[in-house]
């Protein structure tokens, strides 16, 4: 069965870029638009993994990957921050925020499939 | 204090003074006491002598008759009745040779004075014995005649002829002892009434001194004192009230006088002091104020190196995006995964074309903004024709938005303005833009642009669902995007708003926001038809 992965962000062509990638490896893709949406995909879709941005419309990603992490439904999806936000202290809020990554964008879809794949299989083991 | 400063000072003037007056009136008393008891003394002992000289002649001459008839019993009787008072020690009669033949009393226990000498008497002879202190007097026994028995006859009673010749001569010597010690009892009186008189002057004399040094000196030295000490403390109130006119009353009045050059001194001094302060106070306030200037300053560049930091890491941050999806997306295709001359591939190049054109137009709009915002930058002002400049923003615009109706409503009466018309053209543009933006599909743009009281007002109203109030003045903030879905038709750089309010300010001119009526935005920019006549904040 294909693992499914939710990519959460506003810009289209992203969405795009990293859904066609994910597609190519045998991945299953959802996505959404926004925060609200972020939360309602989810519940609905429950994905084995999320690719979350930061600066996202609504409710943006900190708080979204906050809110995942602390309903029990959703509590055990890895997050994954894909965001243009590059600095230390935005990496750490992203990961204090309960994200197992944070990939700062540029990020090579090369690199991003080998970290889903790397957080999937963790999933998987456990 | 004044106990501390007066204990310091073994004997003060008060007991001085008294003591040595009182040392030299018991000096003085004394002397005139011993000169007193000499003089008595001398006095007494010639009376005394006197009385034993007396008492010797009557015992000699009374003794005459008695010791011619050898009547022992009778010379008795008269050295006892000369013997009688307490004074009279003895009375003897002696013989020529020395020894006693009659006598009372103790003289037989005193030697006889040197006996040769006794035969050549011719008057009273005193010997004073001081070991028995006692005057021993010596007087002969004379007769007149010879030691025969005729003279004797003759002196026995019978007259003699009147040619009978006289001849004088010694039969015995009459001895007598007086005591001296009357003397001493009297002296001792006297000594004593002398010391008794003597300690009541020095006692008189001292006290009556100590009074007046008392009263004249000790009294206001001490006031003075207190006073000094006093104003040593610093009350320069004290004065001394002492009228005497003396040597003290001369330094109470030049105390007074040193408290009052005191006084005004430190009143001078005070106003100094007033002075100093104020202007202390003075260059403090001044200091405070250039702190809070500098500190103002330091705020003020540490805002804006934060406002620095801040809006290159937003660039930075903005400049990623694209990046991402070009470098994705190329990388994608590069990889062979998708088929070449497919209809994902072309997709694929179309999304790199407009993420490049996306980083493009947002690298000119920053450089364009760090112009504007640098200290050199400066507008070209000419005289516009602003008709010619809306009519080119309006057909750009309506090239890029086909389905939007913009509208133009000028005034007729619209004058050449001056302003830096390519800027203005850019400014109008940005408006159009963002009103097309946000407008619905088939939806109206107007702008309007009128002339009045030195002003030219250009009023761009769109027909979108308008701006909440709480991000009115947000829209001008770098990198601020509203968030709705026109955005992500018409991507723009964020920073559009951002270089129009910046060139209408180096106009001189304003920027705002409003709600048009019946619905949408209006944004109106305010500038003055001629920027170098007034100045700007007329507008």
């Amino acid at each position: 069965m294909k693992q499914k992965i939710l990519i959460a962000d506003d810009e289209e062509n992203l969405v795009t870029l990293v859904k066609d990638n994910l597609e190519t490896e045998n991945f299953e893709v959802v996505q959404a638009r926004d925060g609200v949406e972020t939360l309602e995909v989810t519940l609905s879709e429950m994905p084995d993994l999320i690719l979350l941005d930061v600066g996202m419309p609504k409710i943006d990603g900190i708080e979204v990957c906050q809110r995942l992490k602390a309903d029990p439904r959703t509590r055990d999806i890895p997050v994954i921050f894909l965001s243009a936000l590059y600095r230390g202290e935005d990496v750490r809020r992203g990961l204090d925020a309960g994200a197992v990554r944070y990939l700062s964008k540029p990020c090579t879809p090369r690199r991003l499939i080998r970290v889903v794949k790397e957080e999937v299989a963790k999933v998987a083991k456990k | 204090m004044l106990d501390r400063l007066t204990k310091q000072g073994s004997i003060g003037i008060g007991i001085f003074f008294p003591v040595i007056i009182a040392l030299t009136l018991l000096l003085l008393g004394a002397i005139l006491t011993g000169y007193n008891i000499s003089i008595q003394n001398k006095i007494l002992r010639g009376e005394l002598k006197n009385r034993g000289t007396l008492l010797v002649k009557n015992l000699a001459r009374s003794s005459v008759f008695s010791f011619l008839s050898n009547d022992i019993r009778q010379m008795r009787e008269l050295t006892r009745s000369a013997s009688q008072d307490t004074e009279i020690l003895y009375a003897e009669i002696l013989g020529l040779d020395g020894e006693p033949v009659a006598g009372s009393g103790i003289g037989g226990n005193i030697p006889v004075w040197d006996k040769k000498q006794l035969l050549e008497l011719q008057d009273v002879q005193e010997v004073y014995l001081k070991e028995k202190k006692l005057f021993d007097i010596y007087y002969p026994i004379l007769v007149k005649g010879g030691n025969d028995q005729e003279s004797k006859e003759i002196l026995l009673g019978r007259a003699l002829p009147d040619n009978a010749e006289s001849i004088e001569r010694m039969i015995g010597l009459a001895r007598v002892g007086i005591s001296t010690t009357s003397i001493r009892t009297k002296i001792s009186s006297i000594a004593f009434k002398g010391l008794i008189l003597t300690l009541c002057l020095v006692l008189c004399g001292g006290l009556i001194i100590n009074y007046f040094i008392n009263n004249q000196i000790v009294q206001p030295l001490r006031r003075l004192t207190l006073a000094a000490v006093t104003v040593s403390h610093g009350d320069l109130r004290q004065e001394v009230d002492i009228a005497a006119d003396n040597e003290i009353g001369v330094l109470a009045k030049a105390f007074n006088m040193m408290v009052h050059e005191l006084r005004d001194f430190r009143t001078k001094l005070e106003q100094t002091i007033y002075k100093l302060e104020d202007r202390v106070k003075e260059r403090t306030k001044d200091l405070e104020t250039h702190v809070q200037e500098l500190q103002e300053q330091i705020r003020y560049l540490n805002d804006l190196n934060r406002r620095t930091v801040t809006f290159v890491t937003t660039a930075l941050r903005e400049l990623r995006s694209p990046l991402t999806s070009i470098h994705g997306f190329t990388s994608t295709l590069l990889s062979g995964s998708v088929k070449q001359d497919s209809e994902k591939s072309a997709s694929y190049l179309r999304i790199v074309g407009e993420e490049s054109d996306r980083m493009s137009k947002l690298i000119a709009n920053l450089g364009d903004l760090l112009e504007i915002q640098s200290d050199t930058f400066a507008i070209r002002l000419k005289e516009v024709n602003c008709k010619q400049v809306i009519d080119r923003s309006i057909s750009e615009m309506q090239e890029k938005f086909p389905d939007i109706t913009f509208k133009k409503e000028i005034h007729e009466s619209l004058l050449p303005v001056k302003a830096d018309e390519e800027r203005l053209a850019q400014v109008l543009t940005e408006l159009l833009f963002n009103a097309a933006k946000y407008s619905p599909r088939n939806g109206k743009v107007v702008l309007e642009c009128e002339v009045s009281d030195q002003t030219v007002s250009f009023k761009v109203r769109d027909s979108g669902p308008g701006i909440p109030d709480d991000e009115k003045e947000k829209v001008f903030q770098h990198f601020y995007r509203l968030d709705n879905e026109s955005n992500k038709k018409y991507p723009g750089s964020g920073l559009g708003l951002t270089i129009a309010c910046a060139i209408v300010s180096a106009h001189g001119g304003k920027l705002w926001i409003e709600d048009a009526p019946g619905g949408g935005s209006l944004i109106i920019v305010k500038l003055h038809i001629d920027p170098n006549i007034d100045t700007p904040h007329s507008v």
